[in-house]
């Protein structure tokens, strides 16, 4: 593989038809449109009609000539990133004064299950009213690298998710009657 | 081969308004701490375009492409809890696909690094064409899936972009379209938690078999 | 096998997770009595020691799902769907109806990944016995959940538990859980069930055989 000096791809203007455009925020360049951001020039784009991959949003895609080795250390000790070795998914089965009990699903080893107490110390501060029975988190233990400094890591972070809607609550209720007359219980 | 750096990315195709996209609106539906909302990393939130970081992931979106994405992997799970609730919230917003994309960097060598090109694609057939051949991307996309769903397979390898030299990045693209049903939104979203953990299972699965045939 | 013999398999991977018992009792005739599953293959280990065993699973006559730990009910349902003309049988709930709605309040919670396992498993044995319109036997106290007669011997297998104020009892459960926890996104937290297990009796001529499954009393 080869890494590119300097990028080529094409850029295209933004539309300037009517007045309306006019109106555009001077933070957006005027030839940068951002719904298409590169082109694969090989490959037939109608096959792919909506693409789903990744793209890069990362500072090292504006920078032209990526070839000097200060340029490279500088861009790599701006990339943070984490290595998970070990991940838990627990509930929380019991709460006390000043710490939880909790039942823990091993997801990187999958196997029995395992019951472990918990500090709220343990706790970031804004996760702390989220505690409670029943409540999902998740527990990850591994490394980060953080501006170029490796750092060991254990995260425990509750799940977050939306209530659910009418739909949700309606699909449960149908079901169950659903079953309630279909089964063929003796 | 053991990756240096995985990255999870969540793609979604659709009609999108991104200015509705801020931190503060995920603070709002309690979706990101109050700390990760005060201390996000603003880009852009306009009409046509937000972009923004938080502690926990990046978020890119036009009018037609959301993307949530991050190389933390202890947030994969908070990734995915993140885009399935934002589009249960916005369970209006027409989505036409969806994309799990797992990015495997990877750290080789200087041989490796000039060999692996060779290996994926046969030097031999550039003799008298190009006289210093080197892969500078690769494309391989697949048009069906391998299972009931609808859409398709796809895996770009590139130079990583977040490993300094000899460094390769290996895109595993889980492709779903929505189904031509009623409700295909939601169906896209019941996607997303129902094939999961098969989706990272999978990946890793691809990888592992292409480093085999690689035999680097 | 030997027709006449009654032969009972303790199976399990031990540690915590999960034990079955797969029994021969008589004329090629098998129950099955929870499941537990391969940590390595993900199978059902029952399912792994019939196949084993070669035994025909139109010949397993009864599955009973003795309560809802994970250790007992891991598998259960992709062994149910091979064995097409198992009786499928659980600890009784007094009022199904809202039984039925707390079971299915937990399938909608798996899509926010907040379910329990264990009634993911259950959830798909009742879809399974639906799909083929089976008979499905709840146990409780003294019923008689499968007979069979051959060689001039009957052999009985009847339930034991729950009682009536077991069953009672968890109807409270849910009615409770269903109310603190129906539209939440947390894990519905089910009470040790081991008090509603399944207690069977098998009765063979002058031989009888109690199982006692994790009653606790």
């Amino acid at each position: 593989m080869y890494k590119r000096t300097a990028e080529s791809r094409e850029i295209q203007p933004a539309d300037k038809k009517g007045s309306q455009d006019q109106d555009i925020d001077p933070l957006i360049p005027a030839e940068a449109d951002l719904e298409d951001e590169y082109e694969i020039p090989s490959l037939d784009r109608s096959l792919l009609k909506d693409e789903t991959i990744s793209e890069n949003s990362s500072p090292l895609k504006e920078k032209e000539d990526r070839s000097t080795y200060q340029h490279i250390l500088k861009s790599k000790n701006k990339v943070n990133y984490s290595i998970t070795l070990q991940k838990w998914k627990g509930h929380v089965t019991e709460i006390k004064e000043s710490s939880f009990t909790a039942e823990l699903q091993d997801l990187t080893n999958p196997g029995t299950k395992e019951i472990a107490k918990f500090d709220f110390d343990d706790i970031s501060p804004d996760d702390k009213k989220l505690i409670g029975i029943g409540a999902v988190f998740y527990w990850s233990v591994g490394y980060r690298n953080e501006n170029g400094q490796t750092i060991k890591e254990s995260i425990i972070r509750f799940q977050r998710l939306v209530d659910w809607n009418e739909s949700d609550f309606n699909k449960a209720a149908d079901r169950a009657s659903y079953l309630e007359k279909n089964l063929n219980i003796q | 081969m053991k990756p240096e750096i995985i990255e999870l990315s969540l793609v979604f195709i659709g009609d999108f308004n991104p200015s509705i996209f801020h931190p503060s609106w995920l603070v709002q539906n309690d979706l990101i701490k109050e700390t990760e909302g005060d201390n996000a990393d603003i880009n852009i939130v306009h009409k046509n375009a937000s972009k923004f970081s938080i502690d926990s992931a990046e978020f890119d979106i036009s009018r037609s492409r959301f993307q949530i994405k991050t190389a933390r992997e202890s947030y994969f799970e908070s990734v995915r809890d993140l885009g399935f609730s934002i589009f249960k919230i916005l369970n209006e917003t027409p989505l036409r696909g969806l994309g799990i994309n797992y990015n495997y960097h990877y750290k080789l060598n200087s041989k490796d690094y000039l060999e692996i090109g060779k290996r994926l694609v046969p030097f031999d057939n550039w003799e008298n064409v190009l006289s210093e051949p080197r892969v500078l991307h690769l494309d391989m996309w697949q048009e069906t899936r391998d299972d009931e769903y609808k859409g398709s397979h796809r895996v770009i390898i590139n130079p990583s972009d977040k490993l300094e030299k000899y460094g390769v990045k290996i895109n595993i693209n889980d492709h779903f379209d929505k189904e031509d049903s009623e409700n295909n939104e939601i169906k896209l979203i019941d996607i997303l938690s129902d094939y999961w953990i098969k989706a990272r299972t999978r990946s890793d699965e691809m990888i592992d078999n292409l480093w085999k045939n690689l035999d680097l | 096998m030997e027709p006449d013999n009654i032969e009972i398999n303790l199976i399990g991977t031990g540690g915590g997770y999960g034990e079955s018992l797969v029994i021969h009792i008589g004329n090629d005739e098998w129950i099955v009595v929870d499941s537990c599953q391969n940590p390595k293959t993900g199978n059902s280990i029952p399912l792994e020691f019939l196949k084993q065993k070669s035994v025909d699973f139109n010949k397993v006559k009864l599955i009973v799902c003795t309560h809802w730990h994970d250790d007992h009910i891991r598998g259960i349902a992709d062994l149910l769907d091979k064995c097409p003309k198992a009786i499928f049988s659980f600890a009784r709930a007094t009022d199904l109806k809202k039984f039925l709605r707390l079971v299915s309040i937990d399938l909608q919670k798996s899509q926010y990944s907040v379910s329990n396992a264990s009634t993911n498993e259950f959830n798909k044995c009742l879809d399974i016995v639906h799909e083929r319109n089976d008979i499905v036997k709840p146990s409780f106290t003294d019923r008689l959940l499968y007979s069979t007669t051959y060689n001039k011997k009957t052999i009985q297998i009847h339930s034991l538990s729950p009682s009536d104020l077991s069953s009672r009892l968890f109807d409270e459960e849910i009615s409770t859980l269903i109310s603190k926890f129906e539209k939440r996104n947390k894990k519905l937290p089910y009470q040790s069930p081991n008090d509603r297990s399944v207690v069977l009796l098998i009765q063979c001529g002058s031989h009888n055989i109690l199982l006692g499954s994790d009653l606790e009393i």
